[in-house]
């Protein structure tokens, strides 16, 4: 981040990060945006924020992450922000099973609340606790597989593929972006073409919503 | 403790005198914090022993350490600061007292600030910790475990993780903290524990021993509503951000514009305000100075402090992007007032805080939220019948296929079947064919026998015999039930079959014997002739010869015999074969019937199943078209309420503006009133003039008719007066009668009574003069 020159990327992408409390989801923000471990890191009171500017095959784009407080009846409060996210990075710890067994619930969160183009991510951080490991690489990777997620492990204390998993966010939510998927003009995409400040076009939401029923096959005798 | 008073320095105007007394001060406070301290380390042994001893040394403490400080005092420092504290010992030794006839003085000293010194014992007194009953149950929680436990142990580290008493790990400071927020969860366990607690506890444990500072926070969460802010469904952080979004728009329009521009929401930067009271992010002072504040005030003081934060800067954030404001929040703004926090506490003072308007804020947003509640209530009910019906859907699906598949089976082994039956048709075909054909040559060959009847009567009659008993098995068997007919009959058949090659044989045996008969007399002949030629010689030879071919013959005979019987033999065993192949097609064309009433059978299931199948999807399809209306018509509902609302809004305005119009009018009224009767009291005044004359002349005349004339005239000249005052007072009241009744709007109501005392007054003035 070393000049904030205000308008030289062509995007901005907004992250969320959700999961338990506890997880290292601020230290990973901290680690991302200031390439430092945070060793006590105050814990959120609702949300907190961070930008970076990065660059994906050739074009700059600024990431806008909001941070949001782990424990479950601040929902209420950091709901508001999963709607527009671009991107979504779900954080367990390797070292807690039970921060794993609530993906699930974070997952139905995430894919209720935001469009169905927004990248999630799935991040087993305290990789550097490989002894006091309670899930399997394996395992995590097999839930991020049936669940089409993208999945590392990170290390918000060495910096280990912290970096890497806010990139690949990027990465595929721009590769959306150029296949068509991720429509721009889509109020709740989470991605703005050029800081501008022209103001949001209110077109409605992307509408993926009607479940198409076709080909029940008709016999009759 | 130590560092805080080091910053609180500065904030005293100050003279050598005033450092070394307060170098003192904190001597003193030092010692008294590590005595009221200690017992409390201790809590977990002592307490058990001696549960209310700590608190009674507390308190001595207490008195001693404000006597030593007054004393001090007295002896050093200047008028100004000696009034003070001695005010505050005043205030603090007869508390009960003081807030019950002085409350609004209290509540101004605090603004004015509270001595350090004073702080814990104040916090105390404003939450009546001296005759709250929670402390003595502190020791019994101590013992308790709670379920939040290991949640509230992960945040303790992260409490405070840069200050010196909460720092070190499992130690002293971390240790009360967990102590303190476990017992909350445990006195409380709706709320249990929430996030932002611990700021809170841990500036109360910076400046008391964890059972006060228990007290205290059980205070602040019930009196002063705090436990709603941090219950589960946090329904109070959100009505706080409403309000002060309300607050906002009011009395900074432009920022407020800003900000919905910049998609900036109020949520963001202002829940940590609320839920930790400016504890988390702001200096150590602010924290303080707001905790004395809001334990004197209530919610109240967040409200002014927020608005007099966005007030102060206000021009830098019109400047920034939604980025920027969130990091000038996060980082700049706590810095800021780090130093410089008087200002910002006395523009809070300033800030006009409403509280009727807040209540209607309150009203709106319990309704808002309700009608979001019932939303969401509704959607989830959608959705989940919906997933049930995708989930019928499903397995109907499935259902179907697998009917589907029966059917093919069912299908293809009815081809099979059909295949088999066939085959066996044909089969049982040709064997009928060679029944035929048997019956045909059994009766031939009967036939055929009975030429050869002559040949061996008794036979004859034996087989005759045997006939007619078949003949009467037949009849018995016709007789018989016309199931077993059928086998019968065959049975027969398949006897006759026998009996006629039984006869065959027996007439091949018979042309043989009379072969042997023939040969036999020929032989005879022959030996006649022989004898009659060679006469004794050659007849002994000729009668072993025959003997000898006699003998050859007879075992002949036995061989054929025997050769019969085989036959017979073999012949009753093709009878079984056939009875048993019989049996077979028997049985296959009962299969063949079974599985043709099956295949009906299954048929008919099918088509019941299928027919099941559509009507399941014909609901399906309804269910679909209910719950496309349902959504439709909330979401018309919807728009419906937001028309409502904002034609409201409208109304609102146009009332506004009617009450303006109202008020100027009454104040144009009111003026034209006072213009009017200025007016009058002119024209009394000159008819008071004209009067004392008229008198004048009167008395000097004589006349009684003139008398008559005169007062007839002064009736005259009253009169249009009175007229002309009544005819105003009507016609302001004319101008004036509308507004009662067009006023239904509260504020109408409020303001339309100020119009009247003025026209009453007028009017009694008027008689009053007249």
């Amino acid at each position: 981040m070393a000049n904030q020159g205000p308008y030289n990327y062509s995007y901005i992408f907004k992250y969320i990060i959700i999961g338990d409390m506890g997880v290292g989801k601020s230290c990973l923000l901290h680690q991302f945006t200031e390439k430092k471990f945070m060793a006590d890191c105050p814990h959120t009171i609702g949300v907190e924020f961070g930008t970076r500017i990065i660059e994906v095959n050739g074009q700059k784009i600024k990431l806008q992450i909001w941070d949001t407080a782990g424990q479950e009846r601040f929902r209420a409060v950091t709901r508001s922000y999963y709607r527009g996210a671009a991107g979504a990075l779900m954080v367990y710890d390797i070292t807690r099973r039970a921060t794993y067994n609530h993906l699930s619930g974070w997952l139905t969160d995430a894919r209720s609340l935001t469009n169905p183009n927004t990248v999630i991510f799935l991040i087993g951080n305290k990789g550097d606790l490989d002894g006091q490991r309670e899930v399997t690489y394996d395992e995590a990777k097999r839930f991020a597989d049936e669940n089409d997620l993208l999945f590392l492990e990170t290390s918000a204390k060495t910096g280990d593929h912290v970096e890497d998993a806010f990139i690949e966010t990027a990465r595929k939510i721009y590769q959306n972006i150029q296949d068509g998927s991720l429509d721009l003009n889509a109020a709740e995409s989470g991605v703005q073409p050029k800081p501008s400040a022209n103001p949001r076009s209110a077109n409605g939401t992307v509408g993926l919503d009607g479940t198409g029923q076709s080909g029940d096959s008709k016999c009759q005798c | 403790m130590t560092q805080s008073s080091s910053e609180q320095l500065p904030v005293v105007n100050m003279t050598n005198d005033d450092i070394e007394l307060l170098k003192r001060l904190e001597e003193e406070n030092r010692r008294i914090e590590y005595d009221t301290k200690s017992p409390a380390n201790s809590t977990q042994t002592n307490h058990t022993g001696h549960p209310k001893s700590p608190e009674l040394h507390h308190k001595q403490l207490r008195q001693d350490s404000i006597s030593s400080d007054v004393s001090n005092l007295t002896i050093d420092a200047d008028g100004n600061l000696e009034s003070e504290w001695s005010a505050w010992n005043k205030i603090i030794n007869n508390w009960t007292t003081y807030i019950k006839k002085k409350p609004q003085w209290i509540k101004d000293m605090i603004r004015a600030g509270v001595p350090i010194h004073f702080r814990p014992l104040l916090w105390q007194c404003l939450c009546k910790v001296e005759t709250s009953h929670v402390k003595g149950k502190y020791a019994e929680y101590m013992k308790m475990i709670s379920p939040c436990e290991k949640v509230i142990r992960r945040d303790i580290s992260r409490t405070y993780p840069d200050h010196e008493f909460f720092k070190e790990k499992h130690g002293i400071g971390q240790e009360r903290l967990f102590n303190v927020i476990k017992a909350y969860s445990l006195y409380d366990r709706e709320v249990g524990y929430c996030q932002g607690i611990g700021f809170i506890v841990g500036l109360l444990l910076m400046h008391m021993p964890e059972e006060d500072a228990f007290a205290v926070l059980v205070s602040m969460m019930q009196d002063l509503s705090m436990r709603d802010m941090y219950k589960p469904d946090m329904f109070y952080l959100g009505l706080c951000i409403f309000q002060f979004e309300a607050m906002i728009q009011e009395f900074l329009p432009d920022l407020y514009r800003h900000f919905q521009v910049e998609n900036f929401s109020t949520s963001t930067y202002a829940s940590s305000w609320f839920l930790t009271l400016f504890t988390n992010q702001f200096s150590f002072n602010v924290a303080c100075r707001t905790m004395d504040l809001f334990l004197s005030e209530g919610i109240e003081i967040i409200f002014r402090m927020g608005i007099a934060l966005l007030e102060i800067h206000q021009d830098h954030l019109m400047l920034l992007s939604m980025d920027d404001m969130l990091k000038y929040f996060q980082k700049d703004v706590p810095i800021q007032h780090e130093t410089d926090h008087e200002s910002l506490f006395q523009r809070a003072f300033s800030v006009q805080y409403n509280s009727k308007k807040m209540k209607k804020l309150e009203k709106e947003y319990s309704v808002i939220r309700k009608e979001e509640q019932e939303e969401q209530i509704e959607v989830r009910r959608l959705r989940n019948e919906n997933r049930l019906l995708k989930q019928r859907v499903e397995n109907l699906e499935k259902e179907s296929a697998t009917l589907a598949n029966r059917l093919i089976e069912g299908q293809v082994s009815n081809a099979q079947y059909a295949e088999e039956s066939y085959q066996l048709k044909r089969e049982n075909c040709t064997l009928k064919k060679q029944l035929d054909e048997k019956l045909k040559n059994a009766t031939f060959s009967s036939s055929g026998h009975n030429s050869v009847q002559l040949t061996s009567p008794t036979e004859l009659e034996m087989l005759r015999e045997t006939v007619e008993k078949l003949n009467m098995e037949n009849r018995n068997l016709q007789s018989m039930p016309h199931v077993e007919i059928a086998a019968l009959q065959e049975e027969l058949t398949l006897v006759k079959m026998r009996d006629a090659e039984a006869q065959v044989s027996m007439n091949e045996l018979r042309q043989r014997i009379a072969d042997l008969n023939r040969e036999w007399q020929l032989h005879d002949s022959t030996c006649k002739t022989l004898r009659e030629s060679n006469q004794v010689n050659e007849s002994n030879d000729a009668y072993d010869l025959i003997a000898h071919e006699l003998l050859s013959l007879k075992m002949r005979e036995a061989q054929t015999d025997c050769d019969n019987k085989a036959l017979s033999q073999q012949i009753m065993d093709l009878e079984t074969q056939k009875q048993v192949v019989y049996n077979q097609i028997k049985r296959q064309d009962d299969e063949i019937q079974r599985m043709r009433l099956e295949l009906d059978e299954s048929r008919v299931r099918e088509q019941e199943l299928r027919a099941q199948l559509n009507e399941t999807k014909n609901q399906m399809h309804d269910g679909e078209l209910r719950l496309k209306e349902d959504s439709m018509m909330l979401r018309i509902r919807e728009a419906e309420s937001t028309q409502a609302i904002g034609d409201l809004r409208q109304r609102i305005a146009e009332l506004e503006v009617q009450n303006q119009e109202l008020i100027t009018r009454g104040q144009i009224m009111d003026n034209r009133d006072l213009h009017d009767k200025l007016l009058e009291l002119q024209d009394e005044v000159m008819r008071l003039r004209l009067l004392p004359t008229i008198h004048r002349n009167h008395s000097t005349s004589t006349d009684p008719h003139r008398h008559d004339y005169e007062e007839s005239e002064d009736e005259c000249l009253i009169s249009p007066l009175s007229t002309s005052v009544n005819q105003r007072l009507s016609s302001s009241s004319i101008v004036l009668s509308p507004s009662s009744f067009i006023s239904p709007n509260h504020r109408l109501r409020q303001s339309t009574p100020s119009l009247f005392p003025t026209l009453a007054s007028s009017q009694s003035s008027a008689t009053s003069t007249g």
